[in-house]
């Protein structure tokens, strides 16, 4: 594969998107006009049938489909899962999609899957370790593969340099893209007390290709990630900040639990592109871009909530029992 | 210095509850004064149990009315015995019937019925996802006399029939109405058949008798005549019109409820 800058060079520009959700495929199919683009887990449809395979061949039929992964666990010092990477390689291969992402963490150990999103090390073997994979990754599925910045709720031991430093780090080593997800910068900025615009200073924004955006929970304490509410200012603050200093190719609204009116989420991704078209005028017109947002970052407080967070309720569509 | 492997064993096996949250601060990566983040680990631990609890519960939601209070205590023990092994979520739930068989004995005496409920639950989350394609074509009329000995049926590709020795649909009827399942049932073999429906993607469940059970199990190699004599003769005290009859019944209600997806020549 060519240098992956040169390859973003080659990669739509999909908009603004949504991600696509059992409870929601009725109506997000509906509103073609509004949303451009889906994301999918892939989980939820790699080998099935029944009604999953009836909404993927719908929404593939109205929408450009990039897939968010869980389970490739790029962290875990297992091997790659091959019947993963081949079922994988086969849904991409359907939905024809222009590039795919998963998570900067670890899933599995030994064969077991926790199914949740685990933090790794912040080591130099770590980051060795995942530029090999991932490379390997890329070689089999044959698209552009994007990385995420998850939240985390735990000091992982073992671990020698910052969060941003980590990611940066995998991503010169691998030569993937990422996929910044502003929430899990801002979330992670209260509970581990740092700055989320130096955070993004720090990172190789330039290799960033899709944006998340989603809203969180603000517990008694801890920040949870949860995707089940309205986003705060201050993420959509970031957002315009990232959007004014680089060319992604689309920005996406995650929401996956506790769900509004569906006219609620669209406002919300018209919202993300009248960002997004701002953005856009002021790279245009070369003003200068919004200088940083002071923040103060709190200590980091303690929290066991009663709800799941993103991760576990994103896992939570792959369980359609109740056809 | 402790492994990147090193570490993430302790650290799956801490949240996996296999070993104390104490026990990481054995870890030689931990810097001299450095606490292992116990209160992170703990948090993590909690969030993955429920993620088990929730994903094994919503597919066996009758098993989790039997055992109420123990039910909970039951997923654990059963996440212990049989960790999730595949990136499938609804796969870590795959082998509670196996565990209720084999890990279950007091349960079972019970709810001697336990273990063929859980297989029942199951079976239908495999069928609604199955990743097998049904093409429904159409029929020939019965009334047609050289259809009904050339011609058979076409079962649905995702139908599987059970056998236990318990009433499982009764019992599962009686958990949907909200009593007598703590009541004793007695072993009364039952059939089920069930398969997933071309169009709504549902499950159906169908309750077979001794006779439609062979009659089914044997449809895929059968001709309609061949169907309507094997009826006759697991019917020996029966008018064999009256038997002819309800079995044409039986046929054309199996491809209204698409448990027949087509036909096929006899010998093709």
């Amino acid at each position: 594969m060519p240098d992956f800058l040169d390859t973003k060079k080659l990669l739509p520009n999909l908009g603004i998107g949504l991600g696509l959700r059992r409870e929601l495929a009725s109506q997000t199919l509906e509103n073609r006009s509004r949303i451009d683009w889906l994301e999918l887990i892939p989980e939820n449809y790699m080998g099935l049938g029944g009604a999953c395979r009836e909404r993927l061949e719908s929404a593939r039929e109205k929408f450009p489909l990039v897939t968010h992964g869980i389970n490739l666990s790029i962290g875990s010092t297992d091997d790659l899962n091959s019947e993963y990477l081949s079922k994988l390689k086969k849904l991409l291969d359907f939905t024809d999609s222009p590039w795919f992402s998963d998570h900067l963490c670890f899933t599995s150990f030994d064969g077991i899957y926790m199914h949740d999103l685990l933090p790794i090390p912040r080591s130099k073997e770590a980051i060795k370790l995942i530029a090999e994979k991932v490379k390997r990754v890329q070689g089999t599925v044959g698209r552009p593969f994007l990385l995420e910045n998850i939240s985390y709720y735990m000091n992982v031991p073992g671990s020698q340099m910052s969060d941003s430093q980590f990611l940066a780090e995998v991503a010169e080593k691998a030569d993937c893209g990422l996929l910044l997800d502003v929430n899990n910068v801002y979330v992670n900025s209260l509970n581990h007390g740092f700055d989320p615009f130096q955070y993004v200073d720090q990172i190789p924004l330039e290799r960033t290709v899709q944006i998340h955006v989603a809203g969180h929970k603000q517990g008694t304490d801890y920040v949870i990630d949860t995707h089940g509410s309205a986003v705060v200012e201050p993420v959509f603050e970031l957002l315009r900040y990232v959007l004014e200093r680089v060319d992604v190719n689309g920005v996406m609204l995650e929401r996956d639990q506790n769900f509004p009116e569906f006219e609620e989420i669209l406002s919300e991704v018209d919202h993300i592109r009248k960002i997004s078209q701002a953005a856009t005028r002021v790279k245009q017109t070369g003003a200068l871009p919004t200088a940083a947002c002071h923040v103060n970052p709190q200590e980091r407080k303690r929290e066991f909530p009663d709800t799941g967070r993103k991760e576990l309720t994103e896992v939570k569509h792959a369980r359609v029992f109740s056809a | 210095m402790s492994s990147l492997r090193e570490i993430e064993n302790t650290l799956t096996s801490i949240l996996m509850e296999r070993q104390p949250v104490e026990s990481a601060q054995s870890l030689s990566c931990l810097l001299e004064d450095e606490k292992f983040d116990t209160e992170g680990a703990r948090l993590y631990a909690r969030l993955i149990g429920y993620g088990h609890n929730d994903v094994i519960s919503s597919i066996y939601p009758y098993c989790a009315k039997v055992l109420n209070r123990s039910w909970e205590r039951t997923v654990k023990q059963y996440v212990q015995v049989f960790p999730p092994d595949h990136f499938h979520l609804n796969s870590s739930a795959r082998r509670f019937p196996r565990f209720v068989s084999e890990n279950c004995h007091e349960l079972l005496e019970k709810w001697p019925y336990l273990a063929e409920l859980a297989d029942y639950e199951w079976l239908e989350m495999e069928l609604l996802e199955a990743d097998t394609a049904i093409s429904v074509t159409s029929k020939t009329p019965l009334s047609d006399p050289h259809a009904f000995v050339t011609l058979g049926p076409v079962t649905n590709p995702t139908l599987k029939v059970r056998t236990y020795k318990y009433p499982i649909q009764q019992i599962v009827d009686l958990i949907e109405g909200g009593k007598g399942f703590r009541k004793k049932f007695r072993p009364e073999q039952s059939h089920v058949a069930m398969y997933r429906d071309p169009h709504s993607h549902k499950v159906r469940i169908v309750d077979l008798d001794d006779n439609a059970q062979i009659l089914l199990s044997e449809a895929d190699r059968s001709s309609y005549g061949d169907i309507a004599r094997r009826a006759v003769e697991l019917n020996p005290k029966r008018d064999p019109q009256l038997t002819v009859t309800d079995v044409i019944e039986l046929i054309e209600q199996f491809h209204d409820i698409n448990l027949f997806v087509g036909e096929r020549k006899i010998g093709t």
